[in-house]
């Protein structure tokens, strides 16, 4: 009976310790917010994954190179596989009558190339079909040579094949290299458009696109009307999210923070680690590479106080490195003018572009979308590899709702 | 004569006494007892209403400009609406302040001040009136593209007497609301965030009209201000000198206009000049003038 007193007057007294110390940080961060209202910087430098340089260099590294070997979501490629079996069989069964083509779209944030050849290698193994994939890694620097290029690869094969029998599959693993939004930037598309309608009768397509730049192309060249079926990569779902993620996690010992109170009320008796990814999964939109970032954002190193708590949780258990997943968040744009809004638009359109194609797509001189992306470069909200700029996935959600409320042609 | 009209003269005089000792009666009656404590209490509600006013201006406007650019011109247009509350608000205390406001004495007051405002400022009613009609008639709104006269720009403020209006000059101009009963007024875009711009070009007869079409639909698309949910459209005309063709197509956001316009003709002169097209010649049209 005692013993029972003391257990419960124990949890109880951790429970309040706990809820005073959430308070205390809450109330941290309002002031934070608060005082950030007025001290805010737009050439103050931001860093997107700040938890991420906080880690010691061996956890980080081993995240990194986690994230770096993840394969691409297998609940992505088994919904692609299973479009472009029924899509397939379809064609075969009657070619002149079903739509030659299946269109695959994701999100401007995510690989949609790399989870297109990841899966179609498989895919053509199985189906035994020959593929041809486009030979493009990225958009031509002078891309008014597209078209020259597109029926370099496409036309001599088409002649040779006119007459054969012989089954193809053609595969543009990302149309967005295949055009540029600028006064020539769209022949490629044009070109593409008339070799679906009036190309080889052996010839099935598969095409990977962002949906941004898919949504433009289809109000500008009605793209949507030369292509068969359309199919928009799912939202993944937290217990696939967590799957997908598991060996990294099983690589670190790490520990899930409570959620939020009203979480904990809503959700009942779902442990820590389900609804961790359940909330994760729902800032992220589904959109896999937006989730990664939320789950490297939101890991940190323990501080000492919360250290002592995890080892008196888990006396029983092998010593704690101190890591822990807090609630994940994403991150508040800044405040973006006309101009960045244009810019943002400009890159989820085509993906990514290096500073010339970002000036020639939106009009501007080098020098002017030059200073603007390091503007938001340093805000965190464009994320520069090489020569490349993208935007940083962590912003997406954020950035399309801004977008989508700014009469851009970009669905909610 | 003179002895019949005395005591008609004795009598319209004392009845012309009588009407003012009514009238003083009428006054007194209608108009309350002024006290210091009162006028104080005046002045602190005009203060007050005045703050309220300028607090509200200034929050509609901050609100309107930082919020998603879909619902600027729906927030911004409600302002006027908040200062006619106000100010109704504040008129009604004010006239409990200082007048019995009995069913008679209101009918009184009312016929009064309508009068003397029908005569004295006629012009300043007329535009106050027009100024409500307008707030339900809606020929204009704060956020539209507005042209009134031989003014054109974007109107920043609706006003209780009048409209301002920012030309693309960035001059501020003030046009009475009474100007909507005898004038046409253009609205380019009548609460919407987007508004037309007609670019026109000029080619010689013998220009390859599809090319040209095909480069200004480019350019229209292409553009990074054009709003894509709306309609691009060319549409041609003859002229003795040559061909007329229109580029109509709408910007993101109407205050874009003439930037957006600068870009369209920037980048289609490229694609011109690319393809070698030709302009009419001076003296071609020097000639259609002349005939």
């Amino acid at each position: 009976m005692i013993e029972a007193i003391v257990t419960v007057i124990k949890t109880l007294s951790k429970s309040m310790a706990n809820t005073v110390k959430r308070f205390r940080n809450w109330l941290s961060e309002q002031r934070n917010f608060i005082f950030s209202r007025y001290t805010s910087d737009r050439q103050e430098t931001q860093e997107p994954e700040k938890s991420l340089v906080e880690l010691p260099p061996e956890v980080r590294k081993k995240l990194v190179t986690g994230v770096k070997n993840l394969p691409s979501n297998p609940a992505d490629k088994e919904a692609i596989a299973s479009t472009l079996d029924e899509a397939y069989e379809l064609w075969r069964e009657n070619p002149n009558n079903t739509d030659n083509s299946v269109v695959i779209l994701s999100s401007p944030v995510v690989a949609v190339s790399r989870i297109l050849s990841e899966t179609l290698e498989e895919w053509a193994k199985k189906k035994q079909v020959p593929l041809r994939l486009l030979p493009l890694t990225a958009r031509l620097n002078d891309i008014e040579s597209i078209t020259s290029k597109l029926k370099d690869c496409l036309q001599s094969d088409l002649s040779e094949n006119e007459d054969s029998s012989e089954l193809e599959i053609v595969v543009i693993p990302n149309l967005s290299w295949c055009f540029l939004r600028s006064l020539d930037g769209l022949d490629g598309i044009e070109y593409i458009q008339s070799l679906l309608c009036n190309g080889s009768k052996n010839r099935f397509w598969i095409i990977g696109a962002g949906q941004v730049g898919w949504q433009y192309l289809n109000s500008v060249c009605g793209i949507e009307a030369y292509c068969g079926q359309v199919f928009k990569l799912p939202a993944i779902e937290s217990e696939d999210l967590q799957s997908w993620l598991e060996p990294i996690l099983q690589d670190l010992d790490l520990e899930f923070d409570e959620p939020r109170i009203d979480k904990q009320i809503l959700n009942g008796d779902v442990d820590n680690k389900t609804s961790y990814f359940d909330h994760l999964t729902d800032i992220s939109q589904g959109v896999a590479t937006v989730a990664v970032q939320g789950f490297l954002k939101s890991i940190h190193c323990q501080n000492e106080e919360e250290a002592e708590e995890a080892e008196e949780e888990k006396s029983d258990k092998p010593k704690s490195k101190g890591l822990i997943a807090v609630t994940p968040n994403l991150p508040d744009l800044p405040d973006l003018e006309s101009a960045d809004q244009y810019l943002l638009y400009s890159l989820l359109l085509h993906g990514d572009l290096t500073i010339a194609e970002l000036a020639k797509s939106l009009g501007d001189l080098e020098s002017e979308v030059q200073g603007r992306v390091q503007l938001l470069r340093r805000e965190g909200v464009v994320e520069q590899q090489d020569k490349v700029i993208k935007i940083n996935p962590i912003y997406y959600p954020r950035v399309k709702q801004e977008l989508a409320g700014n009469n851009f042609i970009i669905k909610r | 004569m003179n002895y019949f009209y005395t005591p008609h003269f004795y009598w319209l005089a004392q009845s012309a006494g009588d009407a003012a000792e009514d009238a003083a009666e009428n006054t007194q009656e209608i108009v309350s007892k002024i006290t210091a404590d009162k006028v104080v209490q005046a002045f602190l509600i005009l203060l007050a209403a005045y703050l309220t006013l300028k607090i509200l201006d200034r929050l509609v406007i901050l609100l309107s400009e930082r919020i998603a650019k879909e619902w600027r011109l729906r927030v911004k247009q409600f302002l006027p609406f908040l200062r006619m509350v106000v100010l109704t608000f504040v008129v009604v205390v004010l006239a409990n302040l200082f007048l019995n406001l009995s069913k008679q004495n209101i009918l009184a007051v009312t016929g009064t001040v309508a009068v003397a405002l029908g005569f004295a400022f006629k012009d300043y009613a007329s535009s106050i009136i027009a100024g409500i009609v307008g707030l339900f008639e809606s020929p204009y709104g704060v956020g539209d593209r507005i042209k009134i006269g031989e003014y054109y720009g974007e109107v920043i403020s609706y006003g209780l007497r009048a409209v301002k209006i920012q030309t693309p000059d960035d001059n501020t101009i003030t046009i009475p609301h009474n100007k909507i009963w005898t004038e046409a007024i253009s609205n380019a875009n009548a609460g919407a965030l987007e508004a037309q711009v007609v670019t026109e070009f000029y080619f010689t007869h013998s220009v390859d009209i599809d090319l040209v079409k095909k480069i200004l639909y480019r350019v229209a698309q292409t553009s990074k201000y054009t709003a894509l949910k709306l309609p691009v459209l060319v549409v041609m005309s003859e002229k003795p000198w040559g061909t007329v063709f229109k580029l109509k197509a709408y910007p993101l956001d109407a205050r874009d206009e003439f930037i957006y316009q600068t870009d369209l003709i920037t980048r289609a002169k490229q694609a011109f000049a690319k393809h070698q097209l030709a302009y009419p010649s001076l003296s071609a049209i020097a000639e259609s003038e002349e005939n």
